[in-house]
């Protein structure tokens, strides 16, 4: 068998071996680029696989952007991978006031893709490992 | 003189070289089980358990269907299936756990041997595995596992009834025949299932430590020709060759 | 008087003397959960992979589909039966999200490249097991055995490994097809020499993956990435670590489902 045959066969292995490799879904619905901020209460709490789910209402009120207003439902990682975070199912609870920020969904509808939470001590949650350079432990 | 000291050195090397190398349980003076371990035809001593009355007929048949469900969908399997899987176990007798890894597709189980106490049910997501510690006692190893998710794999217990989320297993591992066989004597009790606490043995034969243990066996929710297998009734039993009557 | 002096320095040469290959436990020091970093602070799950030097390929061998890692946050979708939703399918549309023993995690992706999931050592004299959470186990084999003359390919292919130090030196061949981050490809050719280095405290490993193939590679393709011991949590006043378990049900239509943006209750 030539190499390039060789490397033909791996490629095809490839595409049928790597199957479902990425992550759950795309986060194309998402604008990545944008990190708007949250803050309201939670009112459903999903500690669930693939990933997390909770849906937070902000009310509105003289200091919340009004954009941000509405009942969201919040998109984070899997169980698994937000527990290595620090995350647990008892992190919050229904009723639980919650700042986060967050990718809101380009289409404008409310969904809002998980970036870090940020507790009352002024320290973040993250929900997966990735860090802003501001925050990076060296 | 000369033969004191040739002697006592020789001793305190023989002595102290092999304990360098020892994992922290040995050199505690606690056996290592670690090794590749199978069951076989005859290593199986499964009394019938003592269920309630309350759980009928129709309640074990719902809980067969889950467990079917479980295989079909290639869910994660967990304790006690996981321990008769079919295939060798992987023992590891690590400084902080003893890992025992199966070959399917179901994760391994972690005896922590770093801790004396669960992890808190407030923080703790029940699972198949459940979360065990494990300490020594003498040359037995005495294993406790409690949260275990009630509804998640293969819940059935050889002998009878199932495990729940107030399930407790005591496992006792001991090694006998000069380490050859481990013997693990499983002890389950659950308010909502036993009426006693439910025991049995299973007794494993260490293969050869060259063995090499396949990798993850592979199962495919999506392999339509697999589900059809698992869903359709079996083939009825052959009808017994008519008999001449001549 | 000189065989005594003799005597007592064998003694104490006895106690210092260098563990050898089946004997390794005071080099000992991985055993424990750890989860993956990003210590350049790149910001997105698909930034990390990046990062990653760009392998350099044989002329006309490319990689398929992406530049393998996990897809995800600001990541170029990847290719495969379970990939991402195209753009403008925004809800419930998840192809296959748990793959359990499939064809997806199981082709040992995170066991050689783990991602954000946990990952755990257990360190014995002949053995060193390798553990992803999210899938999968490694058996890395330290008792000085060979690689076997006749082996099927594996997702995880076979380990060799031994301790130089605190460096757990590891060799992989008889990969299953793969992908391999920064564009790589992998073969049952392929050689994999991981390099498993601890910080002196202990608390940072860092893993050297130096990919080798010269029907594939112009060059060893290297790269690096980074873990820390994973963050301990409170559990009944004290702080522990444990492995977790992945539960996902590929036949739970709840669990199939991504993104459901709830009932407006404030317009």
């Amino acid at each position: 068998m030539n190499i390039s045959r060789r490397v033909a066969l791996a490629i095809i292995g490839v595409a049928l071996a790597t199957g479902s490799l990425a992550a759950h879904h795309s986060f194309a619905m998402f604008d990545m680029e944008k990190n708007v901020e949250y803050s309201g209460l939670i009112t459903e709490w999903k500690w669930q696989n693939p990933h997390v789910h909770f849906n937070v209402l902000v009310k509105p009120g003289a200091s919340v952007a009004p954009n941000t207003v509405g009942t969201w439902d919040v998109e984070g990682g899997s169980i698994n991978i937000m527990s290595r975070q620090g995350w647990t199912r008892a992190s919050y609870k229904i009723g639980d006031p919650i700042r986060l920020v967050g990718h809101p969904m380009k289409d404008g509808s409310k969904g809002i893709s998980l970036f870090y939470a940020i507790r009352p001590d002024g320290s973040r949650l993250y929900h997966d490992i990735a860090r802003p350079k501001d925050d990076v432990k060296k | 003189m000369k033969r004191f000291c040739i002697l006592t050195s020789v001793i305190a090397c023989l002595v102290v070289l092999p304990t360098s190398a020892r994992t922290p349980q040995e050199q505690r003076g606690a056996p290592d089980i670690s090794g590749f371990w199978e069951l076989s035809f005859d290593s199986r001593n499964v009394p019938r358990a003592n269920l309630l009355p309350t759980l009928t007929r129709a309640k074990l048949d719902a809980r067969a269907k889950k467990d079917a469900y479980a295989i079909r969908w290639c869910n994660l399997l967990g304790v006690p299936f996981i321990m008769d899987p079919g295939r060798p176990l992987d023992i590891r007798q690590g400084s902080t756990a003893i890992i025992i890894v199966p070959e399917n597709s179901s994760p391994p189980r972690y005896l922590y041997t770093n801790r004396s106490a669960h992890i808190s049910e407030d923080i703790f997501d029940p699972s198949t595995n459940g979360d065990s510690i494990a300490r020594w006692e003498g040359d037995t190893l005495v294993a406790d596992t409690v949260g275990f998710h009630g509804e998640h794999g293969i819940t059935a217990i050889p002998g009878g009834g199932f495990r729940t989320e107030k399930s407790r297993l005591v496992e006792r591992y001991r090694l006998l025949k000069d380490g050859s066989i481990l013997s693990v004597t499983f002890t389950w009790t659950d308010p909502t299932v036993f009426r006693t606490p439910h025991s049995y043995e299973f007794r494993y034969q260490r293969l050869p430590a060259t063995y090499e243990p396949r990798q993850w066996l592979s199962c495919d929710p999506f392999d339509e020709d697999r589900a059809k297998f698992l869903e359709s009734p079996p083939s009825p039993k052959p009808a017994a060759r008519a008999v001449s009557k001549e | 008087m000189r065989l005594r002096v003799v005597l007592v320095v064998t003694f104490l040469l006895s106690f210092a003397a260098p563990t050898v290959a089946h004997g390794q436990s005071a080099k000992m020091r991985l055993e424990g959960d750890w989860v993956r970093i990003d210590p350049d602070g790149v910001g997105s799950f698909g930034g990390l992979s990046g990062v990653i030097p760009p392998a350099q390929l044989l002329p006309g061998v490319s990689a398929p589909g992406g530049r393998g890692g996990r897809g995800g946050r600001g990541a170029p979708p990847t290719s495969g039966s379970g990939g991402p939703n195209p753009e403008g399918v925004p809800y419930i549309v998840v192809a296959q999200p748990c793959t359990g023993g499939g064809p997806g995690r199981s082709n040992g992706a995170l066991l050689v490249n783990p991602d954000s999931g946990g990952i755990h050592f257990i360190e014995h004299k002949d053995e060193v097991i390798f553990a992803g959470e999210r899938g999968g186990v490694r058996h890395i084999y330290i008792d000085g055995r060979s690689h076997p003359n006749v082996w099927t390919p594996t997702p995880a292919g076979h380990s060799v490994g031994r301790y130089e130090g605190n460096i757990l030196m590891v060799e992989t061949t008889g990969f299953m097809p793969g992908m391999v981050p920064g564009g790589g490809v992998r073969t049952a050719e392929t050689r994999l020499l991981e390099r498993f280095e601890l910080s002196p405290d202990g608390n940072r490993l860092t893993v050297t993956y130096t990919w080798e193939d010269p029907k594939v590679y112009q060059k060893p393709h290297v790269y690096r990435y980074y873990f820390d011991r994973a963050p301990l949590v409170e559990s009944k006043g004290t702080k522990v670590s444990y492995a977790l378990e992945e539960w996902c049900d590929a036949g739970d239509p709840v669990e199939k489902q991504s993104i459901i943006p709830p009932k407006q209750i404030i317009k």
